[in-house]
């Protein structure tokens, strides 16, 4: 250990490049370390389950041409249309897509008044079948009878029963997210008998603060362009999808749109996301592969700066371990003196981050890994012209001095 | 002298390769990610109609209800960027500008008349007047825009994008052929050669990095049609319009237009300004326009930054990249400082034999030169790298936002030049200082 003093003392005569050093690793620490948490958790939001089944639903949009009640029946006849093809295992009417971009946020609280909104939440209309088509979970209570499934052409009328998302539950009772249940709920002002809780059911907008609320009711509704969610068969998604088409397409007006597979809803959904990740990803690499760089830079212009130093160490008896053991000691002396500079640092950018874009913070395993993960490249960018330095020739001060 | 010079430089790079190969990666990466987003910045902002883009206008008029503002931005009332049919056809019979057209959109089924019923898709469909094409400079490859008189009577003509033609009917000239418009049969009057304005300034900022919409056809096509896809299409009205027949929309003062006009000079804004502001009069004592008269005429330009298509947060990421590019260099600079001081004895002989300082700043300038065309070049190849994984991350913007052309390429090139020379300076000086004695006595 008579090396470290050594050490400090010869980086306190030559400042310059060694201080450099500590600011970059204390500046690419601080990058690093909250872009891979950002990273980190972009990742975790888009492969999140959706809840429901996203290899077999495909979701599309019709036009209904008849008016008032003729139009209800217009609309439950292409449902019914549509669960007849052999290709298909079920269908629903959707109010919107979940993850679509499209749809609607309600007001949900115990009460009918302003004052008494707790919260907002996604919201759908469906009927009995969604179930079963969406393949969602059903984690507490029950779900619809089929008598409790209507129609309306806009809304849910109050007195109905709703089942609503684990999340909006835990929301409401933080303590027992269990107590929702049998509850009388205001959504949008209507009151509505919670009976179930679903474990997982997204809202439309993934940008959403409130993403992961969903209130799920019994009421379908019915437009002049509505949605439909189909479950195909398993494996014959591409066909159901090509049949769907060309059974609704037999009815002169009909118009179809946004017929796509929910997974294509989901990328499109995530796509801004994806991409700042993938660019995130992208800054990273080219920052780590920089500092590796730099530190394998200035470690070589140290050793060559010092070949006769080194030299007379040797001669004077030091041998290549020692020497190697010294180079890499005053590494790793610089680089942690950064690190601890680029931790303080992350932790004032991330305090920034976190009250200004609502991130999380930043836990402190990241911290440590991010310090582990550096020190190590330091250590790796060292090694090599420690080792040349380590085997410079002894001859070689004794011919210069 | 200079070529031996470059002959040292070249050999000076050859016996060390591994430093060589740091310095130049250094330099490569540093210019590629500064390249890549000037690249996208300076595409993205790029002026998409050089040729007339003093004198192109779109109109925005003050059309609102009396009950409340269209919209309060910072305490100030703010305009719709729309305007109504009614408006729009007011403007376009008075033709006081030297073009016109107005610009909306349906959704509507379609398919070529030869495919079958269920290929048919739903595509958005731009309606417009046919002053559109020459107004905006629309390349055709087959046929032409549709006539004055299919204008006035709302024929069923359409013209297509060459990306529509290619994939209905194989590129080949479909001028003559027929597409199939929700239920009715629309003859093709041209297709379009590819034509990609960036931004697509003419209609809703929201999509203005995506490509022309497919089909375009007359707007009283539309009107003749009774077609309008509330739910599909940006509208927005302050009466209650519900239920209302199609001909009492039409002639509300629901606003679903952009109107853009061309005039002859950019002079002749503020004649044609008064123009607007006659009109508006005239309608307020006609009883509409209850409000303060606040319309106005954006150019492209400012329609763009009043949108806020164009910001000043596209720089902030080109900022970023240069700042990267500069902790390059200076990783670059503390490389060349390793490097040419491992040269000292070579300085100190070259001295000593009668070289002047002035000629060892020569020689390694040469080196610095060198390692800057060479960071150029592989930088260059890095950054196609880097647009091309871009485009893909990117993949539902245009493509052509994201290559470079011959300028930015030559920039690449020079940029990486110049700043490797520029921060070759100081260990350049650095190593002219080197005392000849000092070296020769170690040889």
């Amino acid at each position: 250990m008579k090396d470290f003093i050594v050490i400090l003392k010869s980086l306190w005569r030559s400042k310059t490049s060694p201080l450099l050093l500590i600011l970059q690793i204390a500046v690419t620490f601080t990058i690093f370390v909250n872009a891979v948490y950002m990273v980190t958790q972009k990742h975790h939001k888009v492969t999140a389950p959706s809840g429901l089944n996203e290899s077999q639903v495909f979701s599309l949009f019709i036009n209904l041409q008849e008016k008032e009640l003729a139009q209800v029946a217009e609309f439950e006849q292409v449902i019914r249309d549509i669960k007849q093809l052999d290709s298909v295992a079920n269908a629903i009417p959707v109010t919107s897509v979940p993850l679509s971009g499209f749809g609607r946020s309600v007001d949900i609280g115990y009460g009918p008044a302003d004052e008494d909104k707790l919260t907002s939440s996604g919201y759908y209309g469906s009927n009995y079948d969604s179930l079963d088509t969406l393949e969602l979970a059903l984690i507490a209570g029950q779900w619809f009878e089929k008598s409790d499934v209507t129609h309306s052409f806009f809304g849910a009328p109050s007195g109905g029963k709703v089942l609503v998302s684990k999340a909006l539950a835990q929301t409401l009772h933080p303590d027992n997210w269990r107590d929702v249940l049998g509850k009388t709920l205001y959504v949008q002002g209507e009151p509505q008998q919670v009976i179930g809780v679903i474990d997982n059911l997204k809202a439309v907008w993934s940008f959403w603060r409130l993403f992961d609320h969903a209130v799920l009711s019994p009421v379908f509704e019915v437009r002049d362009k509505v949605g439909i969610m189909v479950k195909a068969q398993s494996g014959s998604l591409e066909k159901a999808m090509l049949d769907v088409k060309e059974r609704l397409l037999m009815t002169p007006g009909r118009q179809i749109d946004k017929l796509k597979p929910f997974s294509q809803t989901r990328e499109e959904s995530y796509r801004t996301d994806v991409a700042e990740l993938q660019t995130l990803q992208l800054v990273l690499i080219g920052l780590l592969l920089l500092t590796m760089l730099a530190i394998f830079g200035q470690a070589r212009f140290a050793i060559l700066k010092r070949r006769k130093q080194i030299g007379t160490r040797r001669a004077l008896g030091a041998n290549q371990l020692q020497i190697l053991r010294y180079y890499l000691l005053e590494n790793l002396i610089v680089t942690l003196t950064g690190v601890v500079i680029g931790m303080v640092c992350a932790v004032l950018v991330n305090t920034q981050l976190v009250s200004y874009f609502g991130l999380m913070p930043v836990p402190a395993d990241y911290l440590l890994v991010g310090a582990l993960a550096i020190l190590l490249a330091g250590q790796c960018a060292v090694i090599q012209p420690a080792w040349q330095a380590a085997r410079v020739s002894p001859a070689l001060a004794t011919r210069s001095v | 002298m200079l070529s031996y010079y470059f002959k040292l430089a070249w050999l000076s790079l050859r016996k060390t390769p591994l430093l060589s190969v740091l310095m130049v990666g250094t330099i490569a990466l540093g210019i590629a990610a500064a390249m890549v987003t000037y690249t996208v910045s300076y595409m993205m902002t790029k002026d998409p109609l050089p040729a007339k883009s003093d004198r192109i206008f779109t109109v925005q008029l003050s059309a609102w209800g009396p009950q409340q503002p269209y919209k309060v931005v910072d305490g100030r009332e703010e305009i719709p960027a729309m305007i109504s049919y009614r408006d729009a056809q007011n403007l376009k019979t008075t033709a006081k500008a030297q073009q016109e057209t107005a610009i909306g959109l349906f959704k509507s089924m379609s398919r070529a008349e030869q495919q079958n019923r269920r290929d048919a898709q739903m595509r958005m469909v731009r309606t417009t007047h046919n002053d559109f094409f020459s107004m905006f400079e629309v390349p055709f490859l087959y046929g032409s825009a549709w006539s004055e008189q299919d204008d006035s009577a709302g024929n069923q003509v359409v013209v297509i994008t060459k990306a529509l033609n290619d994939e209905l009917f194989d590129g080949v000239n479909s001028v003559g052929h027929h597409i199939v418009l929700g239920e009715s049969l629309l003859q093709i009057v041209g297709v379009m050669d590819d034509w990609f304005p960036i931004p697509r300034f003419y209609y809703l900022s929201s999509q203005a990095y995506h490509d022309p919409h497919d089909l375009f056809v007359p707007l009283q096509y539309q009107i003749n049609q009774e077609i309008f896809s509330r739910s599909d299409v940006t509208w927005a009205c302050w009466q209650d319009i519900e239920d209302v027949a199609f001909s009492d929309f039409i002639t509300s003062d629901c606003i679903w237009l952009f109107y853009w006009v061309e005039l002859e000079s950019a002079k002749d804004r503020a004649d044609y300004m008064d123009f607007i502001n006659a009109y508006v009069d005239e309608q307020k004592s006609a009883g509409r326009f209850a409000r303060e008269n606040l319309s106005r005429l954006f150019t492209i330009d400012e329609y763009l930054r009043w949108a806020e298509v164009l910001s000043n947060e596209n720089d902030m990421a080109v900022w970023l990249a240069f700042a990267f590019l500069l902790a390059c260099l200076l990783n670059c600079m503390s490389l060349m400082m390793t490097k040419f001081y491992g040269k000292g004895s070579e300085i100190g002989l070259r001295r000593a034999v009668g070289a002047s300082r002035h000629d060892i700043c020569w020689q390694f300038l040469c080196e610095a030169f060198l390692i800057g065309v060479l960071g150029g070049v592989l930088g260059l190849m890095f950054a196609q790298l880097g647009l091309v994984l871009v485009q893909q991350i990117f993949s539902h913007l245009n493509a052509s936002i994201m290559q470079m052309d011959l300028q930015i390429v030559l920039m690449t090139i020079l940029l990486s030049i110049v700043t490797s020379v520029l921060f070759g300076l100081w260990p350049i000086y650095r190593a002219a200082q080197i005392q000849p004695s000092s070296q020769l006595k170690s040889l």
